[in-house]
C-alpha cells in the first residue's frame, strides 16, 4: 500500500533549481535511504514534503489525502513526523520532559492550562514506555543540554516517537556521530522499523549504514531523482557511480 | 523536580505571611502604600513575564495593557460612583484581553526585535492619545480623587483587598505556568520548530498567553487606581514598560516569583532613592547594567548561590 | 504654494537629521546585529559637547567636530567595556535592548548633572543665517547645509561600504563573523569601530539639530522612538531601507503639522503600523 506520494514536486529558490519534477511512492512499512552529495537537494525534499516549505508545483499525497497546501502542524497530526539533522531538542528541559511534551501534543493536551501538568497520565505512561524502550531512563532526570552528542540525537528520535508517526522523515541520524554511536543508531533504525512498524525514510551519508539498514535507496543529483531501487543495485548503477565520482572529482 | 514543587510551595507561604502580617503590625500609611505598589507592580511583572520568561518574547509594550486597565477603572468610578470599583477591576482586564487579541494578531506575526518595537509603538500611541484626547481622558492633567470601593475604603482595607486579588492571580499564572500550556510556551522559547512538527501552532499559543498576560496586567493596572486615587497617561509611557522590564530581569525571569522580589527590590529602591537625590534614573541605570552584566539570572540567582554553598 | 514648498524643505532637513541618527542605529543592527536602543542618547551627548565647546571656544564648526568625536568615542568605548560581554549569550536580544536601556537612563541623567535640567541654545554660525531667496520663497540656509551634510554623509557612506577593502571587511563580518575572523581580521575591533561610527553620526546629528530645536535632557528619548520607526519602516540593517524612511517619517511629519496639529505627533506610529501590518519585515525588506 502507498504510504506517502510525491508527484511532479517542483521548486525553485530563486535561480537555484532545487526540486526538478520529483515523483515516487513510499510504500507503507518501507525502510529506505535517500542518498546524495551535497546540495542535492535532500532536506529541501524533506521540507517540502513536510509541509515546511511550499513547492512552486506538484503535489504530495499522505495517506490518500493532498496534504500539499496543509501547514506543517496539521500534517505532524496526520502522523508523518520528522527528526533532524542538528537535534531538535528542548535543551533546558529535563530529558523526561522533553518527551513528555510531545506525548501532550499528542494527546491534544497542549492547549489545556488550568491542571498542573503531571494530572496527565496518559502522555505520562507514553513518555515513560518510550524512554525505557530507548534506553534513556537513566539519564531522564538530567537537563537535555547535559546529553552526549549522541544521546541528544536518540532524545530527538525519542521526541518524534511520542507522536505515534506512521511515517518518520529523518535527516542523518548519524551525522556528527562517533563509530559505537553510529553502531548503537543502526540497531535503533531496524528496531523502530521492526518492533514499532513504522515506515521510515532517512537521508544519510555513512555508505555502511545505508547498505546495511535500507532496503531501497533513492539517489538524488541536482534536485533530480535519478535512481531509485535495493541498495546492492543502486552500488551497480553507473549513473549513481558518476554523480559521486563527479562529486569527488571536483 | 520534588524539590522544585518544595521550594514553590515555602515560597507562596512566605509571601503571604510577609504581606499578611504587614497588615497586622499598625503600619504607617507610607509603609502600606509601598506594599501596596509592591503586590501590584509585582502581579503586573509576573503577568509580563508570562510571555517573556517562557517564550522569550520580549513585549515594550505592556504598560498598554496595565495603564488600560487603571483608566477603565479611574474614568467609570469617576463617572459612576465607587460601587463598581471592583467590577470595573474585572472588566478592564477583559476589554484589555480583547484589545490584546487585536493587538497580537498584528504583533506576534514579528519576532524578535520587530515584536518588541511594534508593541512599543503601540503603547506610545494609546499613550499619544490619551494625552491629546482631553474631554475623554483628561490629557495630561489625568485623573484625581477616584473612590476606593465600599468596605475596602481605607488604605488598610484597600491594602487587604490588592492582597487577595493579587493572591489569587499570581495562582491563577502560576497554575497556566505549571500546566501544559506552561509547557508548551517554554519549548517555544527554547525550539520554536520543534515544536512546530510536533503538531501545534507556535503563534496561536503565543497569542493566547499574550491575551492572558494582558488580562492580569489590566488587573493590576485597575488595582493602582485605587492606592493614590490618582492615574496619570504616563502610566502608559514606554518607561512604565521599561520599568517592568527591569523588575523581571532584577528578580529573575526564569523563576516564578522572581518578578515579584524584582518589584519589591525595585520599588523599596525607589522610595529610598528618590528622597535622597533627583538622580534616580542614574542609580537604577547602574543597577540594571550591573545586573545585566553581573546577574543575568536574576537577584533569585543569588539564592541558589548560598543554598549550593551550604550544601557543600 | 509657497508654504507647501517651504514645508518640504523643513521636512527634508528633519529626515536628514533623522537619517544620520538612524543610519547609524541600523548599521549597528545590520553589521553587530545590536540593537542599540540608546542611540538617541549619543544625539543628545552630540548637543551637549558641541553646546560645551562652543562656549570654551566660540566656533560652530570645532563643536561640530568634538560632538562626533566625542559621541563616537563614548560609544565605542561602552561598547568596548559592555556590549562584548553580551556577545553569544542566551537571550542575547532581550539583554542588549536591557543594556542599552540602562545607558539612556545613566547617559541621560548624566546630561542633566553636567549641564542641569534648563534648555541651552546653539547659535548658527553667521555664515548660515539667513535664507535663500526664491520668487517668494524663502529658504532657510541652515535647513540647505543640513540636507547637503545628510547627502554628502549618505554618499560617503555607499561610497565606503561598497568600494574600499574596509568596507568589504564590514559587509563580511555582517555575513559570517567566524569566517571573517579566520581570515585574520580582528571581527571584535571592526564591531567596536562601528560602533563607534554610528554613534559619531548620531553625535553629529545632535550637534546640528541643536541651532533648529532646543537642547534639553528629554531630546534622547524623542529621537531614538523617532529613528526606531525610521529603521523598522525601511528594514533594520538596510541603509537605504533608513534613508526611504526618514524621507517619509520627515516629510509625514511636516505636512501633519500643517494639516492635523494636535495629532502630528502619532502620524509617525500610525505609518509604522500600518507598514508593518502589510511588510512586516519593512518596505525594503529582503530575505537575506
Amino acid at each position: 500500500m502507498v504510504l506517502c506520494e510525491i508527484k511532479g514536486l517542483d521548486k525553485r529558490f530563486g535561480g537555484i533549481h532545487v526540486t526538478r519534477s520529483m515523483d515516487f511512492k513510499i510504500q507503507e512499512g518501507e525502510l529506505s535511504a535517500i542518498i546524495g552529495p551535497n546540495g542535492a537537494g535532500k532536506t529541501t525534499l524533506f521540507n517540502l514534503i513536510s509541509g515546511f516549505i511550499r513547492p512552486d508545483k506538484g503535489q504530495v499525497f499522505f495517506m490518500g489525502r493532498d496534504i500539499t497546501n496543509m501547514t506543517p502542524e496539521n500534517i505532524t497530526r496526520l502522523g508523518m513526523v520528522r527528526s533532524f539533522q542538528v537535534s531538535s531538542i528542548f535543551p533546558d528541559e529535563k530529558v523526561f520532559d522533553n518527551i513528555f511534551l510531545a506525548a501532550l501534543s499528542y494527546h491534544k493536551k497542549n492547549w489545556s492550562f488550568y491542571k498542573t501538568n503531571t494530572a496527565y497520565k496518559d502522555a505520562m505512561k507514553d513518555a515513560e514506555i518510550i524512554l525505557n524502550s530507548l534506553n534513556l531512563n537513566e539519564k531522564a532526570h538530567l537537563w537535555a543540554y547535559e546529553l552526549s552528542h549522541g544521546d541528544q540525537k536518540v532524545l530527538d528520535i525519542a521526541i518524534a516517537l511520542a507522536m505515534k508517526p506512521s511515517l518518520l522523515l529523518m535527516d542523518e541520524p548519524t551525522s556528527g556521530m562517533s563509530p559505537d554511536e553510529r553502531k548503537r543508531m543502526k540497531v535503533l533504525l531496524k528496531r523502530l522499523h521492526e518492533e514499532f512498524k513504522i515506515t521510515i525514510v532517512f537521508i544519510e551519508h555513512d555508505m555502511d549504514m545505508v547498505m546495511d539498514v535500507a532496503q531501497k535507496v533513492r539517489v538524488l543529483v541536482q534536485g533530480q531523482l535519478i535512481a531509485e531501487n535495493t541498495p546492492e543495485v543502486i552500488m551497480q548503477t553507473q549513473s549513481v557511480i558518476d554523480a559521486y565520482l563527479g562529486e569527488d572529482g571536483f | 523536580m520534588m524539590n522544585n514543587i518544595k521550594g514553590q510551595y515555602i515560597g507562596w507561604i512566605v509571601f503571604f505571611i510577609v504581606f499578611m502580617s504587614l497588615a497586622f503590625l499598625n503600619p504607617t500609611e507610607h509603609t502600606i502604600n509601598i506594599a501596596s505598589k509592591i503586590l501590584v507592580m509585582g502581579l503586573f511583572a509576573t503577568a509580563f513575564n508570562l510571555l517573556f520568561g517562557t517564550t522569550g518574547l520580549l513585549s515594550f509594550g505592556h504598560a498598554l495593557f496595565f495603564g488600560l486597565g487603571a483608566y477603565i477603572t479611574g474614568m467609570v468610578v469617576k463617572s459612576y460612583g465607587a460601587e463598581v470599583f471592583i467590577p470595573m477591576v474585572f472588566l478592564g482586564g477583559i476589554i484589555s484581553a480583547i484589545v490584546s487579541i487585536l493587538l497580537g494578531f498584528l504583533c506576534l506575526r514579528l519576532t524578535g526585535v520587530y515584536f518588541t518595537m511594534l508593541t512599543l509603538a503601540f503603547a506610545q500611541l494609546v499613550w499619544g492619545i490619551t494625552i491629546k484626547w482631553y474631554n475623554f481622558t483628561g490629557g495630561d492633567d489625568g485623573i484625581q480623587g477616584i473612590e476606593r470601593p465600599p468596605l475596602f475604603d481605607t488604605f488598610s482595607s484597600y491594602y487587604i483587598l490588592i492582597l487577595i486579588v493579587v493572591f489569587i492571580s499570581m495562582l491563577l499564572i502560576y497554575i497556566v505556568r505549571s500546566s501544559p500550556f506552561g509547557m508548551v510556551l517554554r519549548g517555544i522559547g527554547q525550539n520554536p520548530k520543534r515544536i512546530t512538527f510536533l503538531g501545534m501552532n507556535v503563534y496561536r499559543h503565543c497569542l493566547f498567553a499574550y491575551v492572558i498576560s494582558a488580562f492580569f496586567s489590566a488587573i493590576a493596572g485597575g488595582l493602582f487606581a485605587g492606592i493614590d486615587g490618582s492615574i496619570h497617561p504616563n502610566l502608559f509611557f514606554w518607561t512604565q514598560s521599561g520599568g517592568v522590564i527591569l523588575m523581571t530581569i532584577l528578580g529573575g525571569l526564569n523563576s516564578f516569583f522572581g518578578p515579584l522580589i524584582g518589584a519589591t527590590i525595585f520599588i523599596i529602591l525607589e522610595d529610598v532613592v528618590i528622597r535622597q537625590t533627583e538622580y534616580w534614573s542614574f542609580v537604577i541605570g547602574v543597577i540594571m547594567l550591573s545586573a545585566v552584566i553581573f546577574l543575568p539570572k536574576g537577584v533569585i540567582s543569588l539564592l541558589d548561590f548560598i543554598q549550593r554553598l551550604r550544601k557543600t | 504654494m509657497e508654504i507647501y514648498i517651504s514645508q518640504f524643505i523643513g521636512g527634508l532637513s528633519v529626515a536628514m537629521l533623522l537619517f544620520l541618527v538612524a543610519s547609524g542605529l541600523s548599521l549597528i543592527f545590520g553589521v553587530a546585529n545590536i540593537f542599540n536602543f540608546a542611540h538617541g542618547s549619543f544625539y543628545l551627548l552630540g548637543s551637549y559637547i558641541a553646546y560645551q565647546t562652543i562656549s570654551l571656544f566660540p566656533n560652530f564648526w570645532i563643536g561640530l567636530i568634538t560632538a562626533t568625536i566625542g559621541a563616537g568615542l563614548i560609544g565605542a568605548i561602552l561598547e568596548f567595556i559592555f556590549l562584548k560581554r553580551l556577545y553569544g549569550r542566551v537571550n542575547e536580544g532581550p539583554f542588549q535592548i536591557l543594556l542599552t536601556y540602562s545607558f539612556i537612563l545613566i547617559l541621560d541623567d548624566a546630561v542633566k548633572f553636567i549641564w542641569g535640567p534648563e534648555y541651552k541654545t546653539i547659535v548658527k554660525p553667521d555664515i548660515l543665517e539667513g535664507s535663500f531667496v526664491i520668487g517668494s520663497i524663502f529658504i532657510p540656509k541652515y535647513n540647505v547645509f543640513i540636507i547637503i551634510v545628510g547627502i554628502a554623509i549618505a554618499l560617503l557612506a555607499w561610497y565606503v561600504l561598497n568600494k574600499t577593502k574596509a568596507g568589504m571587511i564590514v559587509r563580511a563580518s555582517s555575513l559570517d563573523r567566524t569566517m571573517v575572523g579566520l581570515l585574520g581580521v580582528n571581527v571584535s575591533m571592526v564591531m567596536t569601530a562601528v560602533f563607534g561610527i554610528a554613534t559619531a553620526l548620531g553625535g553629529l546629528a545632535g550637534a546640528m539639530a541643536a541651532p533648529l530645536r532646543t537642547v534639553t535632557p528629554g531630546a534622547g528619548i524623542e529621537v531614538i522612538i523617532d529613528s526606531l520607526i525610521v529603521v523598522v519602516l525601511g528594514g533594520l540593517g538596510n541603509f537605504w531601507g533608513a534613508l526611504l524612511g526618514a524621507l517619509i517619517i520627515g516629510e509625514v511629519n511636516a505636512f501633519g503639522i500643517l494639516w492635523i496639529p494636535q495629532w502630528a505627533s502619532l502620524l509617525s506610529f500610525a505609518i509604522m503600523i500600518i507598514v508593518l501590518i502589510f511588510k512586516p519585515q519593512g518596505l525594503f525588506s529582503k530575505s537575506r
